[in-house]
C-alpha cells in the first residue's frame, strides 16, 4: 500500500470527491437554505395576521420602498421562493444530497460512490445553482413570482413578468436538476452494484431502499420538467408559444394545459422523491429504537416499490379543476387512492416494529415518532384531496396548503431532523445536546400541529391559497383571527428552530467525543470509527445477516448482532 | 450488415415522401422503418441483443412510462374531449 | 440462498461493468428527457388544427443525407469498439476520429441548413412547427456536440495509448451514448421531416 501524498486543503474540503465531504458540503448548503425558506414562510405568516402592515424590526431592511410593509408584488415572490427553495434548495440537499452521499457508501460497504468525480461536479452544480436563486433576488423586478408551480400562462408570457428574476429562477432549477441526476446515477448504480459480500437486497437498510427508489423516480422524472421549462424559457424569451394561446402567443397552436401536465408529471414523484428516504430512514430508526427487527420487511420494501410505480401514474391529481377530461380525472382518482394501500401497508409494519419494542427515547426516536404521528395525519388527509368530488371543493385552499405541509414540513422536516440527530455522531464523531434536542422536539411538535392542523379547517371554511389579504373577502373577516393565531404559531416554531441551530453549531465545535456506535446500531456504517477513515473500509467487509438483528433471544452474550458478525451466519432467518 | 439495412431503411423512407404517396401509407410506412432502425442501433451497436435480458428492462422502463404519459395527455391535448362533450 | 456461501460472493444487480450501469442509467434520464419534448411535440401537433405538409418547409433530402452522415457515424462508433477489444490501436484512433468527423459534419450540415431556412423566415417564433423544430433538433445538436466532444477527448486518450483489448470500457460506454443520440435522430427524421 503506497503512501498517500496529502491532497491540499482545496482539493480535501472544496473540491473533494469524498462522498462524506461531499455530504457534509450538501448539508450545510441546504440548512442554509432551509433558514431562509422559513424566513420566507414567517414574512407570509406576518402578512396573513397584519395585512400590510409594517413587518417588525427587519421590515425597513426587507422592504425598503414600502415602508417595511409586504407589497403585493412582493406577496406573490415570497410563496414562490418559499416553496421552491424548500423544495429544491432546502430539503434535497438535506435528505438526498447529504443522507444519501454519507451512508449509501458506508451502509453497502463501498470506499466511496460509484463515480466519485461525478459526485463532486453535482455539489458544484446545486451551488451554482442556488446562487444563481439568490441572485434573482436583486435583479429588477425581483425573485419570481409564479409559484413554485410556474404555471403558464403567467410565467411564459413575458407580458405579466417581465423580470429576468423569473428566468433565473427557471436556470437555478434547471442546474439543480442536472445536479440531482448526476447524484441519481451515483446512487443508484452504487446501491445496486458496489454492495459488499453477502450484503443481498434482502439485507439492504431501508434507509438505502428510500434513497433507491427516490434516485430511480428522480432519474425518470426530472427530465420531464427540465424539458417543461426549457419550453418555457423559449415562450419567455424566444418568442415561442408552446404554452401560450389565445391573445398572449404570437401564433396558434399552443396549448396551456401540457404545460401543467408536464410540470405535475414530475411534480407528484417530486413528493415521494422527498419522503421516501424518510419513510426508510423511520422504518431503520424504529427497528434501532424499540431494538426489535423491523417488522414486515419484505412488505415494507415492496410497498415502497409499489408506491414508486404508482406515483409516476397519478399527477392528474393536481389538476382536477384545470378543466381536464374527467373521465381521465376519474382514472386518476381511482389510482390516486390505490396508493394508500402500500402506504397504509408500510405504516402499519411501523406501528408493528414498535409493539411490544424495548423503546429507548432517545432524540432521533423522538422525531423518529414524530414522523409516524405527523404523517398519520398528512396521509390520511392526502385521501380527502384524492377524491375528484372532494377536490373540487378545497382545491386551492388551505386544506391542501395543510395537507402537504403535514407530510412535507412535519413529516420531512422531522425525517430531516431524526436523520441529523442520528447520523451527527458518525459524520463529526461528536454527539449533540440530548436536552436541547428534547426541547427542540417538544417545541416544534407543539406550534407545527398549532400552525397546520387549524390551516385545515381554513381551508374547510373555504380559505383560499397564496391571497395576500383574507380580509378584503367578506366571507373570510370571521376567520381572520385564526391567522392571526396561525402567525403567532409559525413564530414559535420559527424560534424553536433556533434551538436546533445553536446545538448543531455548539456541538460542531463543543460536542462530546462519541464512540464508534452510540445508538447499538447493526448496520455496516456503525462498524466503523466516528468519523470513518478517509475510505470507509480498508478491505470489503463480509456480511451475514440484515441490519436489524435487535433482541436475538439465542445469542448469549448481549442481545444483537451487528451485520458483519460472523455469529449471524448461524441464524435462522436470512 | 446491420449498417447495409439501416442505409437501405433511410434511401427507402427518403424515396417514399419525395414520390408522394398517400399520407396514411407514408405514416404507417414511416412509423415502422424509423422503429426498425432504431431497434437495430439498439440491438446490435448497442448491443443489447447479447445482453443479458436484465438489462432490457434499462431502456424499457422509460420506454413504457414515456408511452403512458403521452397516452394520458391525448384526450385533453389532442381529442380535446372537454370541448366536444 | 445457501448461507454458508452468501458471504463470499459479490451480489451486484446486474452482471455488467459498473460504468456500463451508470451509463445505461443516464440514458434512463435521457430517454425522458427526449419523451418530455417528443411527447411534447406529437401532442401539440396531434392537436393543432393545422400542419406544414412534408417537404413544405424542410429540405427532406439534406436531413437525409444527415441521417445517413449520422449512421455512418454509427457504424466507426462500433468499429472502433471493435477495434479496441482487438487490440488494433490505428484502426481505434481512425474510427473514433472518423466518428468524431462524421458527427461535425453533421453539425455543419445541420448549421447550414438552419441559417438557409432562417433567412427564408422559417425561424423558432414564426409557426409552432418552427418553435418545435428548432427546439427538438437544437436539443439533439447540443447532445451531438457533447458527443463529438467526449470523442475528440477519447481521441486524445487512445493517442496516449490508454486503451487495451483489457482496458476498454470507455469506448463501450461512450458509443452507448453515440448510439442513443442516433436512435433520438432516427426518430426526430421520421416525426419531424417525414410525415
Amino acid at each position: 500500500m503506497t503512501t498517500e501524498t496529502r491532497l491540499p486543503f482545496w482539493r480535501r474540503y472544496i473540491f473533494s470527491t469524498n462522498h462524506k465531504v461531499i455530504a457534509v458540503q450538501y448539508l450545510f448548503t441546504g440548512i442554509t437554505f432551509l433558514a431562509l425558506g422559513g424566513l420566507m414562510a414567517l414574512l407570509i405568516r406576518w402578512q396573513l395576521a397584519y395585512p400590510w402592515q409594517p413587518v417588525p424590526f427587519i421590515g425597513k431592511l426587507l422592504f425598503a420602498g414600502s415602508g417595511g410593509a409586504v407589497t403585493p408584488e412582493a406577496y406573490p415572490m415570497l410563496f414562490t421562493m418559499h416553496g421552491g427553495i424548500m423544495v429544491f434548495f432546502a430539503i434535497t440537499p438535506i435528505l438526498l444530497g447529504a443522507l444519501g452521499n454519507y451512508t449509501i457508501p458506508l451502509e453497502v460497504g463501498a470506499r466511496d460512490m460509484a463515480f466519485p468525480k461525478l459526485n463532486m461536479l453535482s455539489y458544484w452544480f446545486l451551488f451554482v445553482g442556488s446562487s444563481i436563486l439568490l441572485v434573482s433576488f436583486l435583479v429588477p423586478g425581483g425573485a419570481a413570482g409564479f409559484g413554485w408551480t410556474i404555471y403558464a400562462p403567467l410565467s411564459a408570457s413575458t407580458e405579466v413578468l417581465p423580470g429576468w428574476g423569473q428566468d433565473l429562477f427557471i436556470l437555478g432549477l434547471a442546474l439543480d436538476a442536472v445536479s440531482i441526476l448526476m447524484g441519481g446515477v451515483n446512487y443508484i448504480t452504487t446501491i445496486m452494484q458496489l454492495r459488499a459480500p453477502g450484503l443481498t437486497l434482502r439485507r439492504l437498510p431501508l434507509t438505502l431502499w428510500g434513497l433507491f427508489f427516490s434516485a430511480v423516480l428522480n432519474t425518470l422524472w426530472l427530465p420531464i420538467v427540465a424539458s417543461a421549462l426549457f419550453m418555457v424559457l423559449c415562450d419567455r424569451r424566444l418568442g415561442t408559444a408552446f404554452f401560450l394561446a389565445g391573445p398572449l402567443a404570437p401564433h396558434t397552436g399552443g396549448q396551456v394545459l401540457l404545460f401543467q401536465h408536464l410540470f405535475w408529471g414530475f411534480g407528484h414523484p417530486e413528493v415521494y422523491i422527498l419522503i421516501l428516504p424518510v419513510w426508510g430512514l423511520v422504518g431503520d430508526l424504529l427497528s434501532v429504537f424499540a431494538r426489535k427487527p423491523a417488522f414486515g420487511y419484505k412488505a415494507t420494501v415492496w410497498s415502497m416499490f409499489a408506491i414508486t410505480i404508482l406515483s409516476g401514474i397519478v399527477w392528474g391529481h393536481h389538476m382536477f379543476t384545470s378543466g381536464m377530461n374527467p373521465l381521465v380525472g376519474k382514472a386518476f382518482m381511482v389510482l390516486t387512492v390505490t396508493v394508500s394501500v402500500p402506504t397504509a401497508i408500510f405504516f402499519l409494519n411501523w406501528l408493528g416494529t414498535l409493539w411490544r419494542g424495548a423503546i429507548r427515547l432517545t432524540v432521533p426516536m423522538l422525531f423518529t415518532l414524530g414522523v409516524v404521528f405527523v404523517f398519520a395525519i398528512g396521509g390520511l388527509t392526502g385521501l380527502f384531496n384524492a377524491l375528484q368530488t372532494f377536490d373540487v371543493y378545497i382545491h386551492d385552499t388551505y386544506f391542501v396548503v395543510g395537507h402537504f405541509h403535514y407530510t412535507l414540513a412535519a413529516s420531512v422536516l422531522f425525517g430531516t431532523f431524526a436523520f441529523i440527530y442520528f447520523w451527527f455522531p458518525k459524520i463529526f464523531g461528536r454527539q449533540m445536546n440530548t436536552r436541547l434536542g428534547q426541547l427542540h422536539f417538544w417545541c416544534s411538535f407543539v406550534f407545527l400541529n398549532a400552525v397546520f392542523s387549524v390551516m385545515m379547517f381554513l381551508g374547510l371554511h373555504g380559505h383560499m391559497r397564496r391571497i395576500a389579504d383574507a380580509t378584503a373577502y367578506e366571507f373570510l373577516k370571521p376567520v381572520q383571527h385564526w391567522n392571526v393565531f396561525i402567525g403567532w404559531a409559525a413564530l414559535g416554531l420559527g424560534l424553536s428552530q433556533l434551538l436546533f441551530f445553536i446545538n448543531f453549531l455548539y456541538s460542531l465545535f463543543k460536542g462530546a467525543p462519541t464512540p464508534a456506535n452510540p445508538w447499538d446500531a447493526g448496520s455496516l456504517a456503525w462498524t466503523v470509527s466516528s468519523p470513518p477513515p478517509e475510505h470507509n473500509y480498508a478491505t470489503p467487509p463480509r456480511v451475514f445477516c440484515g441490519p436489524h438483528e435487535y433482541g436475538v433471544p439465542s445469542l448469549t452474550n448481549g442481545d444483537w448482532l451487528s451485520q458483519t458478525d460472523p455469529q449471524a451466519a448461524k441464524l435462522a432467518r436470512s | 450488415m446491420i449498417y447495409g439495412w439501416l442505409l437501405g431503411l433511410t434511401l427507402l423512407e427518403v424515396g417514399v415522401v419525395m414520390a408522394g404517396w398517400p399520407r396514411g401509407a407514408i405514416v404507417t410506412l414511416l412509423m415502422s422503418t424509423a422503429l426498425a432502425k432504431a431497434l437495430l442501433i439498439a440491438l446490435y451497436f448497442m448491443h443489447l441483443k447479447f445482453d443479458r435480458r436484465a438489462v432490457w428492462w434499462l431502456p424499457g422502463i422509460p420506454l413504457l412510462f414515456g408511452i403512458i404519459f403521452v397516452g394520458a395527455l391525448f384526450p385533453d391535448v389532442v381529442w380535446h374531449l372537454v370541448q366536444r362533450m | 440462498m445457501d448461507r454458508a456461501t452468501s458471504a463470499e460472493v459479490e451480489v451486484p444487480l446486474l452482471d455488467i461493468p459498473t460504468g456500463k450501469f451508470g451509463m445505461w442509467v443516464f440514458l434512463v434520464s435521457e430517454i425522458m428527457f427526449f419523451t418530455g419534448l417528443i411527447g411534447s411535440y406529437i401532442v401539440l401537433r396531434l392537436g393543432a388544427t393545422s400542419w406544414p405538409k412534408p417537404g413544405e418547409i424542410l429540405n427532406t433530402p439534406l436531413l437525409g443525407l444527415n441521417t445517413l452522415v449520422l449512421l455512418s457515424s454509427s457504424l466507426t462508433m462500433a468499429l472502433a469498439l471493435h477495434a479496441a477489444q482487438q487490440d488494433c490501436q490505428g484502426a481505434l484512433k481512425r474510427n473514433l476520429l472518423l466518428t468524431a468527423a462524421l458527427g461535425t459534419s453533421f453539425l455543419l450540415i445541420k448549421g447550414y441548413d438552419y441559417v438557409h431556412m432562417w433567412h427564408k423566415g422559417f425561424t423558432i417564433s414564426s409557426s409552432l412547427f418552427g418553435s418545435c423544430y428548432y427546439l427538438l433538433t437544437g436539443f439533439h445538436g447540443l447532445h451531438v456536440l457533447s458527443g463529438v466532444i467526449l470523442l475528440v477527448y477519447l481521441w486524445a486518450a487512445a493517442s496516449r495509448g490508454v486503451f487495451s483489448a483489457a482496458q476498454y470500457g470507455r469506448i463501450e460506454y461512450s458509443g452507448l451514448y453515440w448510439h442513443f443520440i442516433d436512435i433520438v435522430w432516427v426518430v426526430l427524421f421520421a416525426i419531424l421531416c417525414l410525415v
